[in-house]
């Protein structure tokens, strides 16, 4: 069964809205304001799933992955949401960004390290 | 019996002006001699190895990047020449592929050979610390730098392990080392990078 609509109701909300339109600007505003807040839930779930993938296999849960990880959570908190994360995951993170910092691989020269030597050695 | 063979050589018809025309090339098989220079009309670019042995070759491909690199260590490693640092430096290639597990196989190859041998140390340091396995990492470059103790590298890397470990003082001493070694171009980040143990630390 469908409500019908009172047409003088309808008339006098409809001038409201003309004469009160921040009334109705707020109204809106909740509304959004509910949409992220679904958007925030489902986007902890969805972290959730991966600190549960983590903990099943932390072996193979490789370091750059958890990288991305912290990025999600650290712009969900420059967004003004708070989210703890995965300590866990979030230390192993924290390790991988800092030894991305490292010096890089050294070669091996064979004998031309050895004549470099010689020759410095002159 | 002896066979008299002709050749093509004849005495000008008229003399006087003679006009240029397109010369057919002369086919001297036609005549019976053996032609030994036979070309193919392909054209084929062959590179000729430039440096003295197959490691040498290896280096020169590995600074120009070139996949080849591999071949020619492996080649090496095959002929004797300087194996444990063609060992080593295919473990580069291999990290550098992102294939850590022969990374690691190559370079423990090098250490079979020679357990003192340090770039293969140090360049274990580095797959072990990509691998998250910060002990092993630690392990290594601290062998390292017993080997090389001039070389900066091994204790700026140590540095940044130690740090992952929350073990703030030796990373301090670690990383300040490196200062002292290293070139003074390279002491701002480290500088630095003190300043913030220090008062994380306190």
């Amino acid at each position: 069964m469908t409500k019908e609509k009172n047409p003088a109701l309808s008339e006098h909300f409809e001038k409201l809205k003309e004469l009160l339109p921040e009334v109705y600007a707020k109204h809106f505003k909740e509304e959004r304001e509910t949409r992220n807040q679904k958007l925030f839930r489902m986007l902890k779930h969805s972290l959730g799933v991966i600190e549960a993938v983590y903990l099943q296999n932390s072996e193979n849960f490789s370091s750059s992955k958890a990288e991305e990880y912290a990025k999600i959570i650290d712009e969900l908190k420059e967004l003004g949401y708070a989210y703890n994360g995965h300590h866990e995951l979030l230390n192993k993170a924290a390790n991988f960004m800092i030894m991305k910092a490292k010096k890089p691989m050294e070669k091996a020269m064979g004998s031309l390290k050895k004549e470099d030597q010689d020759r410095q050695a002159m | 019996m002896t066979k008299v063979v002709q050749f093509p050589v004849s005495p000008p018809a008229k003399l006087g002006h003679r006009k240029v025309k397109r010369r057919r090339r002369l086919n001297l098989e036609d005549f019976g001699q053996l032609n030994l220079f036979s070309q193919s009309n392909d054209a084929k670019v062959v590179n000729l190895p430039t440096a003295d042995s197959f490691f040498e070759e290896a280096l020169l491909l590995d600074e120009k990047n070139s996949p080849e690199a591999e071949k020619y260590y492996l080649l090496a490693i095959e002929n004797g020449e300087s194996v444990e640092d063609a060992f080593c430096n295919l473990g580069i290639l291999k990290s550098s592929q992102g294939d850590l597990t022969k990374a690691i196989d190559y370079l423990t190859n090098c250490l079979k050979r020679n357990p003192r041998h340090f770039e293969a140390h140090y360049n274990l340091g580095n797959v072990y610390s990509d691998l998250g396995n910060l002990e092993l990492a630690k392990v290594h470059y601290e062998l390292s730098t017993e080997i090389e103790p001039e070389y900066p590298n091994s204790f700026y890397n140590l540095g940044l392990v130690l740090i992952s470990m929350k073990k703030y003082q030796d990373a301090i001493r670690s990383i300040n080392k490196f200062v002292e070694l290293a070139p003074t171009s390279e002491h701002q980040v480290a500088n630095e990078l003190i300043k913030t143990l220090n008062a994380i630390a306190r």
